[in-house]
């Protein structure tokens, strides 16, 4: 249910581009629903994936 | 081919690769063609597989080994899942690292090969709960440079 993908930036321009990463660690949920953007705690990153899921 | 990890790394790794549990089964996805960097990301990976018998490798090819790339979701490459290994059972656990794995990006997967072998998400309770419960699908792609 669950899947986790850590992603070159460099290597993957154009997806990288595609969800203006501009600084990283950038974390994209559900293909763009929500972004985090830099290393959150574990809370922050749960209140993301909710609110991305409630879209 | 020239070594990608020199000595101290290895040593490096050597160390860390301690704390290893249960055996990883890394699966390289590559390409034969169009990929500028998929013989250094499966070199790597060899030599991090030959410093620990609990970490294993398989190799493939996105275009020739296709029905496994979409059984791993895997669509780019040069890429690498990392699952749990048990007797001759692999066990996805949605893990995955799009890329060359090295500079920062080297000690994710060895933390990732840690966190695998640990069987161990290492979250706490109530996001445990939470995720346990989910009716719909979550990715979660992380964006990264090796610098």
């Amino acid at each position: 249910m669950i899947r986790a993908e850590g992603i070159d930036a460099q290597e993957f321009q154009e997806l990288a581009q595609q969800y203006y990463v501009s600084g990283v660690p950038q974390t994209v949920i559900n293909s763009g629903a929500k972004m985090v953007v830099g290393a959150v705690p574990e809370q922050n990153l749960l209140a993301q994936i909710k609110l991305a899921l409630a879209n | 081919m020239e070594r990608l990890l020199n000595d101290q790394i290895v040593k490096q790794i050597e160390g860390a690769f301690h704390q290893l549990k249960q055996p990883v089964q890394m699966l390289f996805f590559g390409s034969g063609k169009d990929c500028e960097y998929c013989a250094d990301a499966r070199q790597l990976l060899e030599e991090v597989a030959a410093v620990n018998d609990k970490i294993s490798l398989k190799i493939y090819d996105i275009q020739t080994d296709k029905d496994i790339a979409e059984k791993y979701n895997v669509d780019k490459f040069p890429a690498i899942v990392i699952a749990a290994k048990d007797s001759e059972q692999i066990s996805n656990l949605g893990i995955q690292f799009s890329g060359v794995p090295s500079g920062h990006e080297f000690s994710m997967l060895v933390n990732d090969l840690l966190l695998v072998s640990n069987r161990d998400s290492g979250l706490s309770p109530a996001v445990r709960e939470f995720l346990k419960n989910l009716s719909q699908p979550v990715l979660l792609q992380v964006f990264v440079t090796p610098t």
